[in-house]
């Protein structure tokens, strides 16, 4: 009897160990590298497991991949690289015409891309923030996890299937290191324990990016993103937490 | 001879038990209704995905490097500690002084909440943090630092923001990047509208100062500053 509960017990630890601790590995947010090598291949068909298997590279948080982004951002359209005086949301106002998509006026998905990169470098800057990145923060990427290429790719095919792209999303996407299938909003953040306060703060360091220089987003357009961002709070925050606080997130990607 | 094997069976016995209610008690850790527990407890050590120090440097380091300035800062401002100076033993040493309560969440964070505006020396109420994340290096020295508000009136929190800005650009310059103007009237204003923010970004120092009214948070402010020298 001894023996079973021990059994029992052993095969309850591996099991729940083994759900626990790599389903959550299926639950990381995103983080930067900027190479932007990253595609959608909606055609592959590659697993998760074996993209992470295929990782070797880590997260690639080159010195120069900002640099190469904001090269990226001025072709992509989406920066002006001008003035840094002046530069205030309501800046872009006169060129919405009516015959562009959001998508188009943000520069398509490049110009996404480049958003998203500046974005998730500001959120690596905050120190708690930084912590739900922590599996594309290591090398190599533990297995179960998108690195850090994959994951800004995800981000940028969601929202560019939200602005008018042709995007879809959930899709696969590959790079390098291999595919990564995207994971929807509500299983990647399942376990990460988001409360309201986390995600505002999110959103916070997020609009302050968007609005200012070298970006050119009209305020309509950052009023259109911002709701689309909070129109996903339902589904990564945490039920529980929805009315907490900022709650500080010890072990990222548990 | 029998009681030699009896004690084997007990001792066996015993084990299975203990090891049992180990693996037991690792399972319990991994329910979902105790993964914070398990986090606090430095996380799962198969996943193995606590952030270290190193770890967090190094994603200071990369997050930086793209957009560290040419110029050394002609100060380095902080509320009341100095980058690369201050360590994990003078915050302490600070919070117990003040009676400021502090967590680590993991190696290298500290986190204090709430800060009374005194315990920053300042004598403006609304000085006063809700929260204050401090992050150190793996030599133990501070690198990065941010102080949230929250729930700010509009005309409080524009009149906070606007002298936090001012007494940075008198020691600092005008910001690099500016958006908004950090005014009652933008604060008012629910979502994207309601963005102020300006930055710093010199070789050996970050500052950022951003504010938006959200509908959970109300007038939320982000004072941030950063070491960027390595």
């Amino acid at each position: 009897m001894i023996y079973k509960a021990l059994f029992l017990g052993a095969g309850l630890a591996v099991a729940t160990a083994l759900a626990g601790c790599s389903s959550d590995d299926n639950s990381s947010p995103p983080k930067p590298d900027a190479g932007g090598d990253a595609t959608t291949d909606a055609a592959a068909d590659a697993t998760a497991d074996s993209a992470v298997d295929a990782a070797a590279d880590g997260p690639g948080l080159d010195a120069g991949d900002a640099a190469d982004v904001a090269a990226d951002g001025a072709d992509a359209g989406l920066t002006d690289g001008g003035d840094a005086g002046d530069a205030t949301t309501e800046a872009g106002d006169a060129g919405d015409g009516a015959a562009t998509t959001l998508y188009e006026r943000l520069g398509g998905h490049a110009g996404i891309r480049t958003a998203i990169n500046a974005i998730v470098t500001a959120e690596l800057n905050e120190p708690d923030i930084r912590t739900y990145f922590a599996p594309q923060l290591m090398t190599p990427v533990p297995a179960g996890h998108p690195n850090a290429d994959q994951l800004e790719e995800c981000f940028t095919d969601f929202i560019s299937s939200q602005a008018g792209g042709t995007e879809v999303y959930p899709t696969t996407v590959t790079d390098d290191a291999g595919a990564w299938t995207c994971r929807n909003i509500v299983t990647t953040h399942a376990d990460l324990y988001i409360s309201g306060g986390t995600f505002d703060r999110f959103v916070t360091i997020a609009a302050g990016v968007l609005s200012a220089p070298p970006f050119t987003i009209s305020a309509s357009d950052l009023t259109t993103l911002a709701d689309v961002l909070n129109g996903t709070k339902t589904q990564i925050v945490a039920p529980s937490l929805a009315d907490a606080g900022e709650l500080p997130f010890d072990a990222g990607g548990q | 001879m029998r009681a030699g094997s009896r004690a084997r069976r007990v001792g066996a016995s015993a084990a299975a038990i203990g090891l049992g209610s180990a693996l037991a008690v690792v399972a319990l850790l991994h329910a979902p209704f105790a993964r914070r527990l398990l986090a606090r407890a430095g996380g799962c050590p198969i996943a193995g995905m606590t952030l270290s120090p190193e770890q967090a440097d190094a994603a200071r380091r990369a997050a930086s490097a793209g957009e560290r300035g040419r110029l050394r800062a002609p100060a380095r401002p902080a509320l009341r500690f100095t980058l690369d100076e201050t360590r994990v033993a003078d915050v302490r040493a600070w919070a117990a002084q003040t009676g400021v309560e502090c967590k680590d969440p993991r190696k290298g964070l500290m986190i204090c909440a709430p800060v009374p505006a005194a315990a920053l020396g300042s004598s403006d109420p609304q000085a006063a943090v809700d929260e204050l994340a401090l992050e150190f290096d793996a030599q133990g020295r501070l690198v990065n630092e941010t102080a949230w508000r929250s729930h700010l009136g509009a005309e409080a929190g524009a009149s906070f923001a606007r002298r936090l800005a001012s007494s940075l650009e008198a020691v600092l310059g005008p910001p690099q990047t500016r958006a908004g103007d950090f005014d009652a009237a933008r604060f008012a204003r629910p979502g994207a509208p309601s963005v102020s923010t300006l930055s710093y970004r010199y070789s050996d120092y970050f500052a950022d100062v951003t504010a938006m009214n959200l509908p959970f948070s109300g007038t939320l402010l982000r004072e941030h500053y950063m070491a960027a020298a390595d």
